[in-house]
């Protein structure tokens, strides 16, 4: 128990923040070698995709002899807490900030505070309405939602020998930028089934019990359901613990990025497909960038990650094993990832 | 409660025709229990007569699972909320417990031992919550906030920010394992149930949490050791917790940080609407399984019918402020002829 | 031998002398009323016997034997019972849960566990409630339904159930209709018939000369005036509650 009494909700992320950035900080070697720091902001300090962001950063950092902060709000429904972090930031003026915002709205005026003060914003995995930072590095999220429909499309037909039928998705917030594209990435590419019909989704706050009871609903509801999409990793968890639990073979799920728990799913066939960015590399590029927008390097204004789709089938595949788990994740020369070329076909 | 104190002192001076209104009003004044229950099982009729979906043995057996682990973290909860406490950090408990227990068997732990160190574990946290609302004098209000978040970032802190997975055989198959076509998660709900309900109504320590709640001043007069009782309410709250907790990590098959964020309010939500009083006192624990009830089959109703999720949330709030006003009106009424 | 004996009992608040040196017998199966205006020290005085204060000098002896109660718990063990102007009822229990409490009756649940006998307890409240004929309808109703008077019996009832020797009721009319009273007067002879020593402060002189067998008037920190309440009227009390004797005594 902290002896101070907290009496904001504020206080256990940032106590975490603090204390993960101590756990996980570079020796004292490092630090007189540069007395650069870059923080890094992310989503959600609690889920396995942002870990890998900061493994990808801290690689980095490593390479360019400087130091990384993470920092970020324990779920990524806390807007106002992202917001406070970037406030706390930008009056402490560190030489650039890497930032994943979560929500696309909420924190284009704190984007905007930061590049008016003179520290380069670079913004990773996700959208901001504004235009006035660095460099964007993300993933395309309406190309990687149009790869989770295909990938789902492409289920049902190997399951039903027709893409058709009734599908619904899982959607995580309808708050962050690059959740929304992603769904309507899913949607557009689920147009062009004319057999297959949109029949439901469901808001599931970032709840892994939620998602999976909301799951089990679906199940129930629409007998005929033939597939699934659950938009981000804490949604595929629930659903495939619901799939696991309903013991639903014949409906199609496909999940977005890779926890241990979704991997073991796949690898069981209960997921078929799932869509993995890579977090690793935007962490490692986001701090690359940063540090040299700090240094008045020029940079391109926006860069794709891309995304791979992992099926049962693919998923020992040794091009795949650093995406879907990102402790094991071997750098290769630099924004050329080796597994872009099984990934993409 | 200077509501509550006003409402005492009105009823002193208008006391001349009491005694025949008091059993007239009683009549028709009906508990909020029982209302509640009405609810539940008229939403459940309506939705078994327009849906063909809801009164699926397959459903049912769905909402079972669902209300156990709210039930069991509700039942719990309801005992601060009888000796006129509350216990914010139940929700936090949640997810601490279950990343600890996870984390245990991932070592290697034995399943007992890891089952128990994590019991063991929610008696400590029982222990500190009432030794600082007993001993220190910190309002439990304030001092289970702060332990919603302590527990919360202790969670992360044991589970390194992320999920722990790889939980024996076991443990992941019982959630979904099923005696007499009833879920396993149910069978213990009622095992839980049970006991606390026969603590509440049969024992003394039962009855003395209600004095307590009811007439703090009446129970240390009485010569009730006060301090054994809300050690006992903060303890119980903790370990039901605990347990709640390990089995939602058995249910994912994960131990999650995040799991049970605001499970404390539907917890105490339950517990209100199934007819406790936040001013202590009253309340029961069969009550509070009709309210955890009534909160999962509108979930399950709303997913079934298509309502937006939002609506879900809105409506949830309207039900809990009707259901606490009218208990207000029905009590307003009751100490106002007294 | 008196059943209760104060005798020189002294306490100040800081400067304030609350009570100078006051004595007080009571007996078993008797009545004793005090009396005096508001301040006079009545409470203080009551709260003396029943362990709520400590004194700074005298003594209180309890059948013979000198007593001093660190705590009301300790007061109510050797046998003194309070009716507090609150009457410290837990509104939410039943009228027999609030007469046992503290003092269930229990049983073995199965020849094991040790539950609450609610059995006993009911028939128990059932035969005292039929005792004392105060109109309430049932033990199991819960303390909240009842009325002022109701709930008076209730705490009355306590005290008669546990056999007590002392009952120390401290105003226990001041919130009741003019019915009520007459059920709380009734109540109070019901004790003293009982053998029980009653101490019983009030503010209502009618009421008083009715309910109490003797009258002791406070003034000041002092009883001033004991009588047999036959032998007065409420022009005399009234006469010592206002210090006319004090001022007679100064000015001869
Ligand atoms: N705890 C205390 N600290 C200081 N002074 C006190 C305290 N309790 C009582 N007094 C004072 O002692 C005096 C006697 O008070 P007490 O309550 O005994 O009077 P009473 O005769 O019961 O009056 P009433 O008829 O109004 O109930 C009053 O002047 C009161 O202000
Ligand atoms: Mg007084």
């Amino acid at each position: 128990m902290p002896r101070h009494t907290p009496c904001s909700p504020r206080f256990a992320p940032l106590a975490l923040g603090v204390a993960l950035a101590g756990l996980s900080a570079s020796p004292l070697a490092s630090a007189q070698e540069s007395d650069i720091t870059i923080p890094v902001v992310i989503k959600a300090t609690t889920a396995s995709y942002w870990q890998a962001v900061f493994d990808g950063a801290h690689q980095a950092a490593d390479r360019l002899g400087i130091q990384i902060e993470e920092l970020g709000p324990a779920n990524e429904t806390e807007v106002a807490r992202q917001i406070a972090i970037m406030e706390n930031l930008i009056s402490r003026q560190p030489s650039a900030i890497v930032l994943a915002p979560v929500s696309n709205d909420a924190m284009a005026g704190p984007v905007e505070s930061a590049t008016d003060a003179g520290i380069p914003v670079v913004i990773i995995d996700s959208g901001v309405d504004t235009d006035r930072y660095a460099s964007l590095i993300a993933t395309d999220n309406f190309a990687a939602g149009q790869r989770a429909g295909h990938a789902l499309a492409e289920c049902m037909e190997r399951t039903g020998g027709e893409p058709a039928g009734q599908v619904a998705y899982l959607r995580t917030n309808p708050n962050g930028e690059s959740l929304v594209s992603r769904d309507n990435g899913f949607l557009d590419a689920i147009g062009e089934y004319p057999e297959i019909e949109v029949v439901d989704n469901r808001v599931a706050n970032n709840d892994t019990a939620k998602a999976m009871n909301d799951t089990l609903d679906l199940l129930n509801r629409y007998p005929d359901l033939k597939g699934i999409f659950a938009d981000n990793q804490l949604m595929g968890d629930g659903a495939g613990t619901a799939f696991a639990e309903q013991g639903a073979e014949d409906v199609c799920l496909v999940a977005f990025d890779s926890s241990e728990l979704e991997v073991d799913f796949l690898r069981q066939g209960i997921i078929d497909s799932l869509v993995v960015q890579d977090p690793y590399m935007m962490g490692y590029t986001g701090v690359w960038f940063a540090y040299a927008a700090s240094q008045g390097v020029a940079l391109p204004t926006s860069v794709d990650t891309g995304v791979h789709v992992a099926t049962t089938e693919s998923v020992d595949e040794p091009d795949f094993t650093g995406l879907l788990d990102p402790k094991q994740r071997q750098l290769t020369p630099y924004l050329a990832p080796s597994a872009t070329a099984a990934g993409d076909d | 409660m200077a509501a509550h104190d006003a409402n005492l002192s009105l009823g002193r001076r208008m006391k001349a025709p009491a005694a025949t209104r008091t059993r007239h009003l009683r009549k028709w004044g009906l508990p909020v229990e029982t209302l509640v229950l009405g609810l539940t099982l008229a939403l459940w009729i309506v939705m078994a007569l327009t849906t063909s979906t809801f009164l699926t043995a397959n459903n049912v057996v769905n909402i079972l699972r669902q209300v156990s682990i709210d039930s069991i973290i509700a039942f719990g909860v309801l005992f601060p909320i009888l000796i006129r406490g509350i216990d914010l950090s139940v929700g936090s408990v949640v997810a601490l417990s279950g990343v600890v227990c996870a984390s245990l068997l991932t070592a290697g732990v034995p399943i007992p031992l890891a089952i128990g160190l994590t019991l063991l574990l929610g008696v400590a946290i029982g222990s500190l919550n009432a030794f600082s609302v007993y001993r220190l004098g910190i309002p439990a209000f304030i001092i289970t906030l702060a332990g919603l978040q302590a527990f919360r970032g202790g969670a992360f802190l044991v589970s390194d920010g992320t999920s722990v997975f790889g939980l024996p055989k076991a443990l992941s198959t019982f959630a979904r394992a099923e005696w007499l076509g009833i879920p396993s998660l149910f069978w213990s709900m009622l095992i839980i149930g049970l006991v606390l309900h026969f603590i509440l109504s049969r024992t003394r320590t039962g009855r003395y949490m209600l004095a307590m709640g009811s007439n703090h001043e009446s129970a240390r007069r009485a010569g009730i050791n006060i301090k054994r009782i809300v050690f006992f309410a903060y303890i119980i709250s903790s370990v039901t917790a605990c347990i709640a907790g390990m089995l939602l990590m058995s249910r994912m098959s994960i131990g999650s940080p995040t799991a049970g964020v605001a499970y404390e309010l539907n917890a105490i939500a339950a517990a209100v609407v199934g007819g406790a009083s936040l001013f202590g006192g009253r309340g029961s624990v069969l009550g509070t399984f009709i309210g955890a009830l009534l909160f999962a089959t509108i979930a399950n109703a709303a997913n079934l019918l298509g309502i937006d999720s939002f609506w879900q949330m809105v409506a949830t709030g309207v039900l809990i402020a009707a259901v606490v006003y009218v208990d207000n009106l029905h009590k307003r009424r009751q100490s106002g002829v007294k | 031998m008196s059943l209760l004996e104060v005798r020189d009992l002294k306490k100040r608040f800081g400067a304030v002398e609350v009570l100078c040196g006051v004595d007080l017998t009571l007996e078993a199966g008797e009545v004793l009323a005090v009396v005096g205006d508001n301040g006079a020290g009545k409470s203080t005085l009551i709260k003396h016997i029943s362990g709520v204060y400590r004194r700074d000098g005298g003594d209180i002896s309890l059948g013979g034997e000198a007593v001093s109660f660190d705590s009301p718990k300790e007061a109510r063990r050797a046998g003194i019972e309070t009716v507090y102007q609150d009457l410290a009822l837990a509104d939410e229990l039943s009228v027999g849960a609030n007469i046992f409490l503290g003092r269930e009756p229990t049983r073995r649940w199965l020849g094991l566990l040790p539950v609450i006998d609610r059995g006993r307890i009911q028939q128990e409240t059932q035969r005292l409630i039929d005792s004392i004929e105060s109109h309430i309808p049932d033990g199991a109703t819960t303390v909240a339904g009842l009325s002022g008077g109701q709930r008076q019996a209730v705490a009355i009832a306590r005290a008669l159930y546990w056999d007590a020797k002392v009952v120390i009721l401290d105003e226990p009319t001041a919130a009741l209709a003019v019915m009520e009273r007459e059920n709380v007067i009734k109540l109070s002879r019901m004790l003293a018939a009982k053998g029980v020593g009653v101490i019983y402060i009030g503010h209502n002189l009618v009421e008083i000369l009715e309910v109490a067998d003797r009258i002791a008037v406070m003034y000041r920190g002092r009883i001033v005036h004991v009588t047999r309440s036959e032998e007065t009227t409420q022009e005399e009390l009234i006469k010592y509650m206002t210090g006319y004797s004090e001022r007679r005594e100064s000015a001869a």
